[in-house]
């Protein structure tokens, strides 16, 4: 032994194993493939939490299905009678096509616009866009008009639908996929990814991580990759089901994505603060359980802030959750919006910044009170 | 005052010895320097100004009651808490606290915590290969896993572990990295016997492939069988220090011999031979019917006991004579307990 030597005073005379030469202190960088093993290590945990799994897929795929089912049971409705003006052969050619449909009839007579027809459609000169005039009483006659779309050849339209009122129509389908999908990445925030965070530290997982020669940044971010491949299928999905119900066109389905990872973005780190403050699994499923239903009943998600007092719904529009959805619902062809998607995104980006700042300064390590 | 006084004591024992924290012969640092080491957790100051080294390749073990500072000092050792005052150097690189503390020392040290779960869901091989990769010069998972006896479990979720299985687990996530610095936190503590000295070990053999250990237990057993050297902390501060011998001795005042005999003039021959200093009678029990009791007991504290008992059993062959060697638990109990007063105890005041 060649070191310090207050370790060859022991007086005994034991036996031990001669010890060789200390290895040498290592480099301070950190082996490749640290946030690679890591993440692989996060993605069997996520795959392998039935409960996670459950909230965040499962349930919002049974939650859009029973939506669905609602939908056909009370909204299903028709024959529609819906007048087509506009002098150009484009009107004419869409008066034509819409013929004697089973849902929806094309009337001759413009002036039955006003007066019993259930919606007005208005092709634009360029033929690129429908403007539909719809009656509020017969909101469906929206999707009934979309579906029918298909079999004149005018899918692909964007659909610009307009109640009598001046109000945008409300449509289920633009509104429960949103919901749905928003839904999804806040469980996959908050129960996977909080929870997790939680659990991790209360159980002194982080902690022990910390004194690894892991990176704390690729620790934490190494939880990302599963959520965010597991985001991008909910919304592959949820595109899917929009694209087969003609809600989305290829140029909304980018503009979809985009809409979807700034709201991951947000979720996420809304997930993070949680995750990175709250002491203990019980406190951070309890907080979970309330702000799911409160962010997704109160922000217009899955309950129409038309049906809520103008005032409180003008205010509740601009959370950030809210503005999430309106994006989404901007995407998806028809919904109602409240703000422009510019907008939307540059809020939901702008919070997401600040939560990802707030997040990182008080996020802690482990439960213990420091010297 | 108390921990200079130790290592006066400690060094006047090791007269040759070379004085802490100073680099070996051969101009290398220690594994580990802990200088003035004070750690405060609001107005409670859990470690007291104390201070050690551990040479490379030595097993150093810290002893102390519950909540002596053991664990508060491995978390400064580790870096997970921001000592108030102090100075800690892993292989003559400071340990500066903080969140990349660990990633700065590029993996000279891992740590085997207490009470730490590790990811449920991961297999023990997922989760050591994981553990492994994040180190540079890794041991192989396979061996480790062999050597700890987790073959037949290499396949089974944490979750699914016994205590016994997940807390050598957790010692295997402290081997796997290979480090030259390794802290176990109370590292056998729910393993049954023979799972213990499997881990020991274990322990042992990288030792013997140059691993330096710091570890903290509350098993005597396991500091007197693994330690070089120890260090007893009471109330945040080190009490004292050396070899488990150098410890049993500089705490316990030697060997007693415990006599049981009626024999009416054997206490008073005994405190003529021994001094009456060294002779101490007891009562205590001596009367409880069916016990034995009625006959009369007394103690023999000496450095010589083969030579008392011999004395005892020429001058009265019927008498019951044991002999009591002090243990390290004795000593432990005589620097942290309100036992008996170790000989040290009268000169640090």
């Amino acid at each position: 032994m060649s070191t310090v030597p207050t370790s060859r005073s022991r007086p005994d005379t034991t036996a031990r194993t001669p010890v060789p030469a200390s290895p040498a202190l290592p480099a301070a960088a950190p082996p490749p493939g640290q946030f690679k093993a890591l993440a692989k290590g996060m993605t069997k945990e996520l795959v392998r939490d039935p409960m996670a799994l459950f909230f965040s897929v499962v349930f919002p795929v049974l939650l859009a299905g029973l939506f669905v089912a609602i939908m056909q049971l009370t909204w299903a409705g028709g024959p529609y009678k819906i007048a087509v003006v506009g002098s150009g052969t484009q009107a004419a050619q869409l008066r034509d096509a819409l013929g004697d449909g089973s849902k929806v009839a094309a009337v001759d007579s413009p002036r039955d616009a006003r007066e019993g027809v259930d919606a007005v459609i208005a092709p634009s000169a360029d033929g690129d866009s429908l403007r539909v005039v719809t009656d509020p009483e017969s909101p469906s006659v929206v999707s009934a008009v979309r579906d029918a779309l298909p079999q004149t050849g005018w899918e692909g339209r964007n659909l610009d639908a307009v109640g009598t009122d001046g109000s945008p129509p409300f449509e289920p389908m633009p509104f429960v996929l949103p919901g749905v999908l928003v839904f999804a990445l806040m469980s996959l925030a908050l129960s996977a990814t909080a929870g997790t965070l939680v659990s991790l530290r209360a159980n002194g997982t982080l902690r022990l991580l910390r004194t690894t020669p892991a990176r704390p940044q690729a620790i934490l971010t190494s939880l990302l990759p599963a959520r965010g491949a597991l985001g991008l299928a909910l919304l592959a999905v949820a595109g899917a089901i929009a694209t087969v119900l003609g809600l989305l066109t290829p140029l909304s389905g980018l503009t979809m994505l985009l809409t979807t990872v700034l709201g991951m973005w947000l979720l996420m780190s809304v997930g993070f603060l949680l995750g990175g403050t709250l002491r203990s699994p019980e406190l951070t499923n309890a907080i979970s359980g309330l702000l799911t239903p409160l962010l997704l009943m109160g922000s217009g998600v899955l309950f129409p802030l038309e049906l809520m007092p103008d005032g409180l719904a003008d205010v509740l529009s601009w959370n950030p959750v809210a503005l999430l959805g309106d994006a989404l619902r901007h995407d998806v062809t028809g919904g109602v919006t409240r703000h422009a998607q510019w907008l939307d995104w540059l809020l939901i980006a702008a919070t997401a910044a600040l939560l990802t700042v707030v997040a990182v300064r008080a996020f802690r390590w482990d439960t213990e009170k420091k010297s | 005052m108390q921990r200079q006084m130790f290592t006066i004591q400690e060094r006047r024992e090791q007269p040759d010895s070379e004085p802490d924290h100073e680099a070996a012969e051969d101009g290398a640092p220690p594994a580990l320097a802990v200088r003035e080491l004070t750690v405060r957790y609001g107005d409670f100051t859990a470690v007291n100004d104390v201070e050690f080294t551990v040479g490379r390749g030595e097993i150093y073990g810290l002893l102390g009651r519950n909540g002596a500072g053991k664990t508060s000092t491995i978390a400064a050792v580790t870096g997970l808490l921001r000592p108030a005052a102090g100075r800690i150097d892993v292989l003559g690189r400071p340990v500066e606290p903080g969140r990349h503390s660990a990633a700065r020392l590029g993996g000279a040290l891992a740590l085997q915590p207490q009470k730490t779960s590790l990811f449920p869901r991961l297999q023990v091989d997922e989760t050591l290969h994981m553990w492994a990769s994040l180190y540079p010069d890794p041991r192989p998972v396979p061996e480790l896993i062999e050597e700890l006896g987790l073959a037949d479990k290499a396949r089974t979720r944490a979750a699914k572990l016994s205590g016994g299985q997940q807390q050598r687990l957790l010692l295997a996530t402290a081997l796997v990295g290979n480090t030259p610095l390794v802290v176990l936190d109370e590292p056998t503590t729910g393993l049954d016997p023979h799972a213990r000295r499997d881990a020991w070990a274990v322990i042992n053999r990288a030792r013997a492939g140059g691993t330096t250990f710091l570890l903290s237990t509350h098993a005597m057993e396991e500091a007197e069988e693994m330690c070089d050297r120890l260090a007893i902390l009471h109330n945040g501060r080190l009490r004292t220090s050396g070899t488990p011998a150098q410890i049993v001795r500089s705490l316990t005042h030697g060997s007693t011999v415990t006599v049981r005999s009626a024999q009416e003039d054997l206490l008073a021959a005994a405190r003529e031979e021994f001094g009456a200093d060294a002779v101490t009678a007891q009562t205590r029990g001596t009367t409880r019917p069916g016990t034995g009791g009625g006959v009369p007991r007394f103690s023999v504290a000496t450095e010589q006991p083969e030579r008392a008992v011999a004395w005892f059993e020429e001058r009265a062959p019927a008498a019951d004579v044991r002999i009591h060697r002090p243990t390290l638990e004795d000593a432990f109990l005589a620097a942290t307990g309100t036992g008996a007063t170790g000989p040290d105890e009268g000169s640090e005041q």
